[in-house]
């Protein structure tokens, strides 16, 4: 087997950086930093880097700040913004400065002990950071593309208030789900390889047995559904059958199987990260085909209560995290997911008006409450 | 039976793990009425329930869930009336590896034709590991057709787990209120 790189890169989350200056910042920092920093999602990064010239500057600081009170930030500007609780380094850009800048931050205590840096010194602050209180945001649903909440966020987010918003196009989701279409139209099995630390790991779809074949685990895989396309450098090709053999049962590498069904639900899911897809509000209804198999599919919170209700008539998401009481962030997910499979879709006539009854129960439900609780005990 | 007696029944045809799915949750050793199987049945167990299957879920001092299965042999249909009476739900396990499952889905859909009409159902589809088609999607177009949406899971009657999310999806169909805090 291959020895695989042990490098853990330092990941980094730009705002107020448009593509150009991330793929300028990309090559900076494969070539100047030789990987010990990358470009990544917001949920997943360690160091946040804002452009505090960009023009809504301060609402991506303050949403930020809110979602990720503990990141420690680095602020880049051609003048001192003066803000609190990050390190400055000032315009035009020295990479080696702004690297060395990021690894400060890395470590918390360069942000708590406040060492003057840069160019024009810091305003990191000894005191620890308190996240302050959550406040419902206002934003622009139909503009805004959003980073993937935090884990914690994806399923406990109980406000309700906050709407994020992606795109599976522009993430892994769309590609495969491409590539697995060609794969059936065509009968051949087709790969997907992505390169990680310097070597290329496939993912092999074979239609005709339905099943997908991965070299990458499902930790390593999870990031990678919200990391940006762009950042992902992959490439495709068809395999003949002889060769699907070969390439996949015949390599030294582990591997994992399972049903295209398993492996596309879960890569929605991870994609979604509770965020809902653009083009949908949550006040679009929908509906559900039928029950997804959840004893094969990767579960997620509350999945066979949103599958129940969604069986039973459609529903705007807004409306059933209402009746059920759980964080919309959920139905969002779950939408997602089924809708990569095909079993969800929006209603196309405007439906009736929603009428789920609250008060509607069932004569046993303190009985069956009760099974549940054994059950999950 | 008394007020605090509640039952949910297990069906399905011969092999489809009506047994092993009672055996999975029940908080006492599954009563069998096994006998020896004879003629047809034979060439899928050696032994197959004659009676009926019985467990049962405890919930707290006084309150029970009686889980029944009903024996596998067709000829003993006469006491399915019986059985569902008063009855939660309905479990309905079908052999992805018997030669013609949608004929056995349409044989107990039909003799439970009442009780589903009143109530719930769930179905648990077994052997599919080795046996994929039909595929779980061609179930639910077949349930389609008779006007029946119900939880359609693919399913191994051994593992405790499966058997949980199979109840769970028929008591949340029953009650999509469940849970709500």
């Amino acid at each position: 087997m291959r020895k695989q790189k042990t490098i853990n890169p330092i990941r980094i989350v730009t705002l107020g950086l448009d593509e150009r200056s991330q793929e300028v910042l990309r090559m900076a920092f494969s070539s100047v930093a030789k990987g010990e920093c990358v470009l990544s999602d917001s949920a997943s990064a360690d160091v946040g880097l804002c452009n505090m010239d960009s023009h809504n500057a301060n609402t991506l600081w303050d949403n930020n700040k809110k979602r990720y009170p503990e990141r420690p930030m680095i602020v880049i500007s051609i003048k001192d913004p003066q803000l609190e609780n990050c390190m400055y380094v000032k315009k035009p850009i020295n990479i080696t400065t702004l690297v060395d800048a990021i690894k400060h931050a890395f470590s918390r205590i360069a942000i708590q002990h406040s060492t003057a840096y840069a160019t024009n010194g810091t305003h990191s602050s000894a005191q620890e950071l308190d996240p302050p209180p959550r406040q419902p945001e206002k934003r622009d649903q139909d503009t805004q593309i959003d980073s993937p909440l935090a884990p914690e966020d994806q399923w406990n987010n109980k406000n309700n208030s906050i709407i994020n918003y992606y795109s599976p196009a522009d993430y892994l989701q769309e590609e495969l789900q491409n590539i697995f279409a060609q794969a059936h139209e065509k009968n051949l099995s087709a790969q997907y390889s992505i390169r990680l630390n310097d070597i290329w790991l496939h993912i092999t779809v074979d239609p005709a047995h339905y099943k997908v074949v991965s070299e990458i685990n499902d930790k390593t895989l999870e990031p990678l559904c919200t990391t940006p396309r762009y950042c992902i450098e992959a490439k495709t090709r068809l395999l003949s059958k002889n060769r699907f053999h070969f390439d996949v049962y015949r390599s030294d590498r582990p591997y994992q199987e399972c049903s295209i069904e398993q492996f596309m639900w879960k890569i929605a899911l991870w994609t979604s990260a509770g965020r809902l897809s653009k083009g949908m509000t949550p006040s679009t209804s929908i509906q559900l085909k039928h029950w997804p198999n959840l004893t094969r599919l990767k579960q997620s919170p509350n999945d066979l209560r949103i599958a129940a209700l969604l069986t039973e008539q459609p529903g705007a998401p807004a409306l059933i995290a209402k009746v059920l009481g759980i964080p919309i962030s959920q139905i969002f997910s779950f939408y997602a997911a089924a809708h990569a499979l095909n079993l969800a879709a929006p209603v196309v006539n405007k439906p009736k008006k929603p009428t789920f009854n609250i008060q509607q129960k069932s004569q046993h439900h303190s009985l069956f409450s009760k099974i549940l609780e054994k059950f999950a005990g | 039976m008394t007020g605090h007696n509640h039952k949910i029944i297990f069906t399905g045809p011969v092999g489809a793990g009506k047994t092993t799915a009672i055996s999975a949750i029940s908080d006492i050793d599954v009563l069998k009425t096994d006998e020896n199987a004879q003629d047809m049945t034979k060439k899928r167990k050696q032994t197959t329930t004659v009676a009926l299957d019985y467990g049962l879920l405890k919930l707290g001092e006084d309150e029970r869930i009686h889980l029944y299965g009903t024996p596998g042999q067709e000829r003993f249909d006469f006491m399915w009336d019986i059985l569902t009476n008063g009855g939660l739900g309905l479990v309905l396990l079908l052999d992805n590896s018997r030669p013609t499952p949608f004929k056995d889905m349409d044989f107990f859909l039909d003799a439970f034709r009442d009780f589903i009409c009143d109530n719930k159902m769930v179905m648990g589809v077994t052997h599919m590991e080795h046996n994929e088609a039909p595929k779980i999607e061609a179930y639910h177009q077949q349930l389609h057709k008779r006007g029946i949406k119900a939880p359609v899971l693919e399913i191994d009657a051994r593992e405790k787990n499966d058997i949980k999310t199979l109840i769970k999806a028929l008591l949340y169909s029953l009650d999509p209120w469940l849970g709500r805090q």
